[in-house]
């Protein structure tokens, strides 16, 4: 019996050790390579798994990175060079997709497509204009922006098999790019309805498969991997990459020694502890962008005490430690900037009025003034992620100094988001951002009269001036004319203060130096059809 | 000759027919099969009521931060979420009997398949390593006791507290920093497969099985070398535990008299201490192993997230973290049929060890 066990033990312990020792670069498919030319695959690392891909929704970043490749949108983003010599959006530029060609009408309210023809999905469906009035409907009836998009387009017709005419209800100078992302995804009207017979079934379909019109097919999709097969018959010629290989990798840690390995090819979202590291690394290119209008503040509930009353508000704002909070948290100001107004620098409209500088002093003596010269206590909600932790453990620090008494409060994202729905948040860190980086929606969810409490205003901000600056910009065509709403905006909210801006979230990723092709876009997808591998040979 | 004079005389069951036996036996097993249905159902009640307590709103957590209210409500109603609770609970129900456990709306696929997909990983990590925590730490344990104070028992003392109190994920991350950044001796961490294998056939979906029984030997060798770094890190723990158990256990089972007499009569000391001393002193390691492989089953988060391993552990949380009721409803209820079947498999073992236990 002990030898026995003992033999067992060994010959486990054995074959296991063994197989850790199994060379890392064999080739495990067992099949016959064709020995000519290497196929160029991309590895992606990602952190968190694609999940519901469906396009209509947007579930995660993961998932619209799929969408955005394997299906095609009507129109994409144009490309510029920045000051900085990078390729980014050009966000007055929006160029050709599906649709070669299209019309505005004088009073800018219909839209007319002439779409491309022989353009084929993945599964040899032919490509019309029925299909994108079905994506439009399906849009309006459940998509996760139903109510958005049925607000603003009123109707969406098939004037001829390659023709769509779009009418609005009201101007959206920023329509085009709106339906230049992962939303305006076109969808094969055939294919979706021979999945079910009523619209769950159809939803649930598309959770799990696409098939588009775009530059990669989707092979494989299972808990953690994504396939995306180079599409040879794309209508803009097949794509440099053969493959791509979308990966998740939930530890931050393990994506970077991997992308250091050169077993992925890309890492998203590296660890801000792994920054300088990366950095350092020949072969690795540390890409920061500017984020997609993504900015970082502390908002105060201004609908009770103690932040009904504006001095309070200021008195916070002096008590944040600016420069000493960027760098605990993100590594410094390169990889954050300090924040300037809710509108972040990128942007033409953006005006640096929001001055407040940590002065302990003048918080105190702002505190007096509003009648608290003795502090009092205020629970943080805290939306429970680890840099989120850091920047309420530092302002209660701080907080503590002026009589101020923090608890904080963690909540997991359920709680949080129900708290914020009824309006019960008093306190929060936490971020927002504009899918289209259109800021003027920005500033509807966070600071319109409208948006309490569910719809973004958790600050429970309500200014009728505001409000009126809001809805003139939202219709206004003319951009220098919006520019100047949107100053006269920030300059209120930043008196105000209901939202104590710090940060401006940048995009950060890792990526192995023979990647190029790399566009900064204001949705932070990856098209990979612009990108290739450098082989070197 | 020397086996029965061993222990307290046994009962004489030969007295009672074998009919008698067997009907006894069979009763037993019947009722231990009716309460496994009554647990099922009270855990069903339980598990759709406490999702549903919970905070928060599993529509609000499938959608954008900037979805707009009325989104939401048409998620709530696409959910079956604004029906009256029973009305739900029937739905859930019936669907249940008929092997439907729901849609995953975080993940876009039904629950069962979700569960199929994920259910393997887990089983084959749990298998092997709690084999290798086993045979290893039993062994150990043996060695302790019988070496008592000496070197081995120091050296198995440290290895059990390192064990105990290291935790799992951290001994993962050292394990991967060690064996595959440094040394290169272990694949990436790209979870069961590498990540340029294209999905293979999948007949029982554990990847050692089927790549035998397809006789690709080449995916046999990368699925076992990226099973060698989780199942050793994860055996650690449980070794520690089950070489403290059986330590303990047979420190007192030596000392016993029969076990001096056994000795007295010649049989050999290696007899004396497998066959007879072990088998009465692993009786709590018997009932620590049931508890293991329910909670091995239940899945480990930790070390699944460290190696990317797409296990049911990860599933399980992140369904949590979503407010996805229909996962984590199919999970309590899956691990209420664990711990019942594992239970029923522990007392099961005690008879087959120990002729005293009749039920």
């Amino acid at each position: 019996m002990r030898r026995f066990l003992v033999l067992l033990g060994l010959a486990i312990l054995i074959v296991s050790l063994c197989g850790a020792c199994a060379p890392v670069t064999e080739e495990p498919t067992g099949e016959d390579q064709p020995p000519a030319a290497e196929p160029k695959v991309l590895v992606f690392g990602a952190g968190n798994q694609p999940g519901d891909i469906n396009p209509l929704i947007g579930k995660n970043i993961c998932a619209e990175f799929i969408d955005i490749n394997v299906y095609d949108t009507l129109v994409g983003r144009g490309k510029k060079v920045s000051p900085e010599g990078y390729a980014m959006e050009d966000p007055d530029n929006v160029i050709p997709g599906l649709a070669e060609s299209w019309d505005i009408s004088a009073d800018g309210l219909t839209y007319t497509f002439h779409l491309r023809e022989d353009v084929r999905f993945h599964n040899g469906n032919p490509f019309d204009a029925d299909d994108v009035v079905f994506t439009f409907e399906m849009l309006q009836a459940n998509g996760s922006y139903a109510t958005t998009f049925d607000e603003l387009i009123a109707e969406v017709k098939a004037t001829g098999q390659y023709t769509v005419d779009l009418t609005l209800n009201r101007v959206d100078p920023q329509f085009l790019r709106r339906i230049g992302t992962y939303n305006g995804c076109i969808l094969d009207k055939e294919t979706v309805l021979a999945a079910g017979s009523d619209v769950t079934t159809q939803m649930e379909w598309l959770a799990s498969h696409a098939i588009g019109t775009g530059p990669f097919v989707l092979g494989e999709l299972t808990t953690d991997i994504a396939r995306l097969e180079a599409n040879p018959d794309y209508w803009a010629g097949p794509a440099a990459l053969d493959e791509v290989i979308i990966k998740t990798i939930p530890e931050a840690a393990n994506r970077k020694i991997m992308l250091e390995k050169g077993d992925i090819d890309i890492a998203r979202s590296p660890g801000t502890t792994d920054y300088a590291d990366l950095e350092a690394n020949p072969d690795i290119d540390l890409v920061i962008r500017p984020g997609n209008s993504k900015v970082y503040y502390f908002a105060m509930n201004t609908q009770y005490p103690p932040f009904d009353d504006v001095r309070v508000r200021q008195a916070i704002a002096h008590a944040i430690p600016y420069e000493v909070l960027i760098e605990a948290v993100w590594g410094g100001d390169k990889y954050c900037p300090q924040a300037h107004s809710l509108i972040t620098s990128q942007f033409p409209s953006h005006i640096p009025v929001y001055n407040y500088e940590y002065d302990l002093d003048k918080a105190k003596a702002l505190l007096a003034e509003a009648g608290y010269a003795d502090g009092f206590d205020i629970q943080f909600d805290l939306f429970d992620v680890p840099a989120y932790r850091n920047c309420a453990v530092m302002l209660q620090a701080e907080l503590g100094k002026i009589g101020i008494n923090m608890e904080i409060q963690p909540m997991a994202p359920p709680a949080f988001f129900q708290a914020g729905d009824a309006g019960e948040l008093n306190l929060v860190v936490n971020s927002w951002w504009d899918n289209s980086a259109d800021v003027v929606a920005l500033m509807r969810k966070l600071a319109h009269t409208a948006s309490i409490p569910s719809e973004g205003n958790w600050a429970q901000y309500s200014n009728p001036a505001v409000d009126q600056l809001i809805e003139k910009a939202e219709v206004e065509m003319d951009p220098a004319v919006r520019i100047a709403y949107l100053e006269a905006i920030q300059e209120i909210l930043a008196e105000d203060v209901p939202y104590a801006v710090f940060g401006e979230g940048q995009i950060v990723f890792a990526a192995n130096k023979k990647v190029q092709g790399y566009v900064h876009y204001t949705d932070a997808l990856f098209r990979f059809y612009e990108m290739d591998i450098d082989t070197g040979q | 000759m020397g086996e029965a004079l061993i222990g307290p005389p046994l009962p004489n069951t030969k007295r009672l027919s074998m009919g008698m036996v067997d009907m006894q036996f069979s009763n037993y097993l019947l009722k231990r099969m009716l309460l496994l249905v009554v647990v099922l159902i009270g855990a069903s009640i339980l598990s759709f009521l406490l999702v549903r307590i919970a905070p928060g709103d599993p529509a609000r957590m499938l959608l954008p931060p900037q979805a707009s209210p009325e989104d939401i409500a048409r998620m709530r109603t696409q959910m079956g979420l604004d029906r009256p609770y029973h009305e739900q609970y029937l739905m859930y129900m019936t669907n249940l009997i008929h092997g439907d456990l729901g849609f995953s709306h975080h993940t876009g696929r039904p629950v069962l398949e979700e569960f199929r997909m994920r259910l393997p990983a887990t089983i084959e990590l749990s298998v092997l390593s709690l084999g290798l925590a086993t045979v290893v730490g039993i062994w150990l344990g043996v060695m302790s006791a019988l070496n008592k104070d000496k070197f081995i028992d120091h050296a198995a003392r440290v290895v059990s507290i390192a064990g105990i109190s290291a935790p799992s994920f951290w001994i993962g991350l050292l394990a991967i920093f060690a064996f595959y950044y440094l040394l290169g001796w272990a694949p990436a961490p790209t979870g069961r497969v590498d990540v340029m294998v294209k999905s293979v056939q999948s007949i029982t979906g554990l990847m050692l099985v089927d790549s035998a029984l397809t006789r690709n030997w080449v995916l046999f060798r990368d699925a076992l070398s990226h099973l060698a770094l989780p199942v050793l890190v994860l055996s650690f723990s449980f070794l520690a535990m089950i070489c403290r158990l059986t330590r303990a256990g047979m420190l007192e089972v030596m000392e016993q008299d029969y076990i001096k007499f056994a000795q007295c009569c010649g049989i050999s000391r290696s007899r004396v201490v497998w066959r007879y001393a072990l088998r009465n002193a692993v009786r709590p390691v018997i009932t620590m192993l049931g508890l293991f492989v329910a909670q091995l089953l239940g899945g480990v988060v930790f070390v699944e997230t460290v190696f990317n391993w797409p296990g049911i552990g990860r599933y399980a949380v992140e369904s949590l973290w979503y407010l996805d009721y229909t996962p984590i409803q199919g999970f309590i209820i899956f691990m209420a049929i664990i711990y019942v079947v594992m239970n029923l498999a522990i007392d099961l073992l005690y008879m087959a060890l120990d002729p005293r236990v009749q039920y």
